[in-house]
C-alpha cells in the first residue's frame, strides 16, 4: 500500500510541520500559535458540520430516489435506448454541473424567465432564491441529480447480479406481498451490497469543492472551499492555518471511516 | 507493485537530477542590452498570467506572441495562473532551494508584488536595463509606486487602470456619485446592489475607506492600526446600515466578478464594477453588456493602479524575460493594447517622451465609446494604500459584514 | 399506472438530455438576456474562435488524452494485481481502509500538501508530474473497485489450475483475466474518466503549464463569458459521453 499511503503520509507530515511553524519560508520556528488560532475559532467546526449535514441530506435523498428508480425501471437502466441516457449525468464534471444549475436556477436563469413569461413571477426578485441560497438548494439539487443516477445504475446492477427478481419471485411464492418483498428483501440486500460505494460517494461529496464554490454562500461554506480559500489568501500568514484545517479534516474523516468499517465491512465478497 | 514503486522512484530521481541546478549564473544586469537581446534570440520564455479575459488573451496570442517571434525570435509560452498561485509556487521553490524554476515571467499587481517582496521571490532590479524604461512615466506616482512601495526596478510597468462602476443608462439615468446618494439609491432599489467578495470588491472597499478617511493621501504611507480601526469601523457601519437592501438582503455576496457581470447583464443587479475603467467597452463589444452600459467613478475617488511584469528569482531565461518586458513597454505594444477594441488598457508611457509621430498616434487613438475619458476621471484617482489594509479589509469584511 | 410510470421515465430521461440541449443553446446564443426565453440571435462565432490561432484547445485535448490514457494503463493492472494480494491478507480491512484515505482530502487540499515534494522532485509543471499526481487518486480507487471482485469462486478456480499443475502466469492469463474482463473494462473507463475530469491536482502540480481540457473549462467559466463556457463544457463532456456509450455496450454485450 506504499503507493497510496506514502504520498498521503508525506503530505500530512509536511502539513503538520507547517502547522507548527517548522517548515515554510515565512515561519519563525516552532509555534503553537496556528493551532491556538484554529481551536480559538469555530470556523472549522461550523463548516465541517454544515458540510456533513448537507452531504447527509444529499446521500439520503439520492439513495431514496435511486431505490425508487432502480426498482421501478430496472429494465430501462439495463437495456434499450433509455439505458444510454441514464449515463449522461455521469459524464458531467462537477464544474459543468454547477454551471448548468446556475444558468437554469439563478434569478435571471431559464426557469425564472419561463416563470416570468407565464406571469408566475413579475421580476427576477419574485422568483424563489435557488442559487447561493440559505437552504443550499442549488448545491443539493446538483449533487442529487448526479448521485441518484450513479446510485440507480449501481443498484440496478446489484438487482441483476444478485438475481433479486428470482429472489422476489420466491418470496412472493411463499406468500409475501409486493411491498413486503421490496421492503424486507430487495432494499436491504441492495443497501448492504452498495454500502461501500455509498460511503465512498459520501466522502467524495463531503470534500466537494466546485459545486459549493459556484452555488454556495460565504457562510457557512463547504470545508474544501474554506481550506482552499485559506491557501489562496492574500495573507500568507494564513497558510499554516489552512494546513491545520486540512489535518483536522483528515483526522475526522479517518475516525468516521474507522467507525463505519467497524460496524460494516467496506466491501463484499461476491459469493 | 514493487516494479511500480520502483518505476515511480526512478522517475522522481531522474527528474530530480535533471533539475539539479546547473544554473549558469550569468550576471545579466551588468551586460550591455545588445548582448542580452542576442542571448534571448531563439529561446523560450514562460509567462504565467491571469487569463480570465478573452480580449486580453487575444491581444497576447494574436499580437504579442507573433511580434516577439518576428522581432526577437523569442517563443513566448503563456500558462494560466493568478498572482497568489504563483507566489505559493515560488515559495515552494525557495523552500526546496530550486535554483532553476519553471516560470520566467509573471503578471503582477500590488498585492502579489507585496507578497513576492516578502519572500524575496523576484529578480532584479532589472527595469533600468530596459531601453524602453526611459519612456515610462515613473514620475507618475500611480506608476512608480505600487501599494505604497517603491517599485525599485523590481517590476516593469505594463498598464494602468482605475476602478470604475458600471451601470445601464436606460435603467439608471442618474447613478449615485457619492456614498450618501448611494445609500439612498440602494434603499430605494432593494436587491440591486452588491459588492463582490474578491479582488475588485476589495478595491472598492479600499476606495471607500480612503474616502471616509478624508480622501486623497489620508491613508498614505505605512499601515496605521489606529487609523484603520477608526475608519474601518465607520466603513462597516455604513455598509451594514444599507446591507439589508443589498442583493439577497446582504446575507451573501458573489464570489467572482464573472458572476457580478452576469447578474448585471441580466438586470438582476443595476451595477457592476471593474478594475479596468475601459472594460465596459470590451464587454459591450462582446455582446455581454447592453449597449446602453456606461462606466463612471465616485466623486470621492476610486483607486487607480498599475499592473506590472516581474521576473522570478529563479527564472531559467532572464535575458528572454527582459526582452519581453521591454517589448511590452514599447510604444507599438502599448498603443495596440490601448485600443478599445483590443483591450482598452491605459498606457504607462510618458507621452511627452515619445516621438511626435507616436504622440500623434496616442492622442488620436480611437476613443472609448462607453467608458469615461481618462482625463475626466484622473482627478478622482486615489493611490493604492499599504497592502496590510487590504489583508485586514478582506478578513474584517467577513467578520464585520458577512457574518453580522 | 403504466402510463404514469412511462411518463415519469420520460420526464426523468428528459431531465438528463435537457442540460445538454440547454448548453448547446447557450453556446450559440448572442446577448441572451433576461427575460428572453429564447435567444434573440444565434452565432457560430464562438465555435470558430475556439479553433482560431493561439487557442490551445487542441493542446489541451491532446494533453488530456495522454494523461488519462497513461493514468488508466498504469493504475488498472497494478491495482488489479495488488488488490488480489490484499484480498488474501489477514488484515485486509486495515489495508482497504488505507485505500480509502486518499479520498478523505479533497484533491485541491491534497495537492497543496503534496506540492512541496513535487517541486523537490522537479516534477511540477510536467506531464509526468501530473500523471503521477493523478495516480495517487486513481490507483486506490481501483483497489477499492477490485476488492469486491475477488471472491472464493475465483480463488478456487485459480487453486484448481495450480493443483492441476498450472503455473502463475497460466493461472493469471488463462483463468483470472478472462474471468475479470468486465470489471477490468469498467476500471479502465472509470480511471480514464476520473483523470479526464481531474482538476485540483492537475492545477496545482501542472502549475498552469500542463493545460488539460478541464483546466481550460475552468478558465472559461471564470470569465464572464457564458457562451464560451457552455461551448467548452460541451467539448469536455462529449468524449466521456461517447466512452460511456461504448462502455455500456461492451458491458452489457458481455453479460
Amino acid at each position: 500500500m506504499l503507493v497510496t499511503l506514502l504520498p498521503l503520509l508525506a503530505g500530512l507530515v509536511y502539513a503538520i510541520l507547517n502547522s507548527f511553524g517548522l517548515t515554510g519560508i515565512l515561519s519563525n520556528g516552532f509555534t503553537l500559535g496556528h493551532w491556538q488560532t484554529f481551536f480559538g475559532s469555530n470556523e472549522f467546526g461550523i463548516s465541517f458540520l454544515y458540510s456533513l449535514g448537507i452531504t447527509g441530506i444529499i446521500i439520503i435523498i439520492s439513495v431514496v430516489v435511486a431505490l425508487a428508480i432502480s426498482i421501478n425501471y430496472t429494465k430501462n437502466i439495463d437495456k434499450g435506448k433509455s439505458a444510454y441516457l441514464f449515463y449522461i449525468p455521469l459524464a458531467l464534471p462537477y464544474i459543468v454541473a454547477g454551471f448548468v444549475t446556475y444558468q437554469l436556477f439563478n434569478p435571471t436563469g431559464l426557469f425564472s424567465r419561463i416563470a416570468y413569461f407565464f406571469h408566475i413571477s413579475s421580476s427576477p426578485e419574485t422568483f424563489p432564491d435557488l442559487t447561493n441560497d440559505a437552504l443550499s438548494f442549488g448545491i443539493i439539487i446538483t449533487h442529487v441529480v448526479i448521485a441518484s443516477t450513479f446510485f440507480s445504475i449501481l443498484f440496478a446492477g446489484i438487482f441483476k447480479n444478485e438475481k433479486l427478481i428470482e429472489l422476489a419471485d420466491i418470496a412472493k411464492g411463499l406468500g409475501a406481498k409486493n411491498s413486503q418483498v421490496t421492503k424486507k428483501v430487495i432494499i436491504p440486500i441492495i443497501l448492504k451490497k452498495a454500502f461501500p460505494s455509498i460511503v465512498l460517494y459520501g466522502i467524495f461529496t463531503l470534500g466537494s469543492y466546485e459545486i459549493p464554490l459556484l452555488l454556495g454562500r460565504q457562510t457557512p461554506q463547504f470545508i474544501s472551499v474554506v481550506i482552499a480559500n485559506k491557501f489562496q489568501r492574500f495573507n500568507l500568514q494564513d497558510v499554516p492555518l489552512a494546513y491545520c484545517m486540512a489535518i483536522a479534516y483528515t483526522v475526522l474523516i479517518v475516525i468516521i471511516l474507522f467507525y463505519l468499517t467497524k460496524k460494516k465491512k467496506l466491501y463484499h465478497e461476491n459469493n | 507493485m514493487k516494479i511500480f514503486v520502483f518505476l515511480a522512484l526512478i522517475i522522481v530521481v531522474l527528474s530530480a537530477c535533471k533539475n539539479d541546478n546547473n544554473a549558469v549564473s550569468v550576471d545579466y544586469l551588468s551586460k550591455p542590452w545588445d548582448s542580452i537581446v542576442t542571448s534571448a534570440s531563439g529561446t523560450t520564455v514562460n509567462l504565467t498570467m491571469w487569463q480570465g479575459d478573452p480580449y486580453i488573451n487575444r491581444y497576447m496570442n494574436e499580437y504579442v506572441i507573433p511580434q516577439l517571434k518576428l522581432k526577437y525570435n523569442i517563443n513566448l509560452k503563456i500558462a494560466a495562473g493568478q498572482g497568489n498561485e504563483v507566489v505559493k509556487l515560488i515559495m515552494n521553490d525557495i523552500e526546496v532551494n530550486k535554483k532553476v524554476g519553471n516560470i520566467d515571467l509573471m503578471w503582477i499587481n500590488g498585492e502579489t508584488f507585496f507578497q513576492m517582496r516578502q519572500v524575496n521571490g523576484l529578480y532584479g532590479p532589472f527595469v533600468n536595463k530596459l531601453p524602453n524604461a526611459a519612456l515610462v512615466d515613473f514620475e507618475n506616482r500611480f506608476i512608480g509606486i505600487d501599494f505604497q512601495q517603491k517599485t525599485d526596478g523590481m517590476e516593469s510597468p505594463w498598464g494602468n487602470v482605475q476602478l470604475a462602476i458600471l451601470y445601464d443608462t436606460l435603467k439608471v439615468p442618474n447613478p449615485p456619485k457619492d456614498l450618501t446618494s448611494l445609500a439612498e439609491f440602494v434603499k430605494t432599489h432593494p436587491g440591486k446592489f452588491t459588492i463582490p467578495y474578491e479582488f475588485t470588491g476589495l478595491t472598492l472597499l479600499k476606495s471607500w475607506l480612503i474616502t471616509i478617511a478624508g480622501g486623497g493621501d489620508a491613508l498614505a504611507g505605512e499601515f496605521d492600526e489606529k487609523k484603520y480601526m477608526q475608519y474601518s469601523t465607520e466603513l462597516w457601519n455604513y455598509i451594514n446600515s444599507i446591507k439589508p437592501y443589498f442583493w439577497k438582503q446582504g446575507e451573501t455576496f458573489p464570489n467572482s466578478l464573472a458572476q457580478l457581470h452576469q447578474m448585471f447583464a441580466n438586470g438582476e443587479l443595476l451595477f457592476s464594477m471593474s478594475n479596468n475603467d475601459g472594460e465596459v467597452d470590451n464587454k459591450v463589444l462582446q455582446g455581454l453588456f447592453p449597449a446602453s452600459s456606461r462606466a463612471y467613478v465616485f466623486t470621492g475617488g476610486t483607486i487607480q493602479n498599475s499592473h506590472y511584469m516581474g521576473i522570478t528569482f529563479n527564472a531559467p531565461n532572464v535575458p528572454g524575460a527582459m526582452v519581453v518586458c521591454n517589448f511590452l513597454m514599447s510604444p507599438e505594444a502599448q498603443y495596440e493594447k490601448m485600443k478599445p477594441e483590443i483591450w482598452g488598457d491605459g498606457t504607462i508611457l510618458n507621452l511627452a517622451k515619445l516621438t511626435p509621430e507616436w504622440q500623434l498616434k496616442f492622442n488620436t487613438i480611437p476613443t472609448r465609446k462607453f467608458a469615461p475619458k481618462r482625463s475626466d476621471i484622473q482627478q478622482y484617482a486615489l493611490m493604492e494604500i499599504a497592502p496590510e489594509y487590504m489583508i485586514r479589509l478582506f478578513d474584517d469584511f467577513r467578520t464585520q459584514v458577512i457574518e453580522k | 399506472m403504466k402510463t404514469t410510470k412511462k411518463g415519469l421515465l420520460f420526464l426523468l430521461l428528459g431531465s438528463f438530455v435537457f442540460p445538454l440541449l440547454f448548453m448547446a443553446m447557450l453556446a450559440l446564443a448572442v446577448s441572451w438576456r433576461f427575460p428572453g426565453i429564447m435567444p434573440s440571435a444565434l452565432s457560430f462565432d464562438t465555435i470558430i474562435s475556439i479553433f482560431s490561432k493561439g487557442n490551445n484547445l487542441i493542446i489541451g485535448l491532446t494533453n488530456s488524452l495522454i494523461i488519462a490514457t497513461s493514468v488508466s494503463i498504469l493504475a488498472v493492472p497494478a491495482a488489479f494485481a495488488i488488490s488480489r494480494q490484499i484480498s488474501r491478507q489477514q488484515n485486509k480491512h486495515m489495508l482497504l481502509l488505507c485505500a480509502y484515505l486518499p479520498f478523505t482530502l479533497s484533491p485541491v487540499v491534497y495537492a497543496a500538501c503534496l506540492n512541496y515534494y513535487f517541486v523537490l522532485g522537479g516534477l511540477n509543471g510536467t506531464l509526468i508530474g501530473v500523471i503521477l499526481a493523478q495516480l495517487i487518486i486513481v490507483f486506490p480507487f481501483n483497489i477499492i473497485l477490485f476488492m469486491s471482485h475477488w471472491n472464493k469462486q475465483l480463488e478456487s478456480y485459480s487453486d484448481l489450475v495450480a493443483t492441476l499443475g498450472g503455473n502463475k502466469q497460466q493461472t493469471y492469463f488463462k483463468v483470472i483475466i478472462p474471468l475479470s474482463g468486465k470489471i477490468l473494462m469498467i476500471a479502465f473507463f472509470q480511471s480514464f474518466l476520473i483523470s479526464w475530469f481531474e482538476f485540483g491536482l492537475t492545477k496545482f502540480i501542472g502549475i498552469g503549464q500542463v493545460q488539460t481540457l478541464t483546466i481550460r473549462v475552468y478558465q472559461y467559466i471564470g470569465e464572464a463569458n457564458v457562451q464560451l463556457s457552455a461551448l467548452s463544457s460541451l467539448i469536455l463532456i462529449l468524449p466521456p459521453l461517447f466512452l460511456l456509450w461504448i462502455n455500456k455496450r461492451i458491458i452489457y454485450h458481455q453479460v
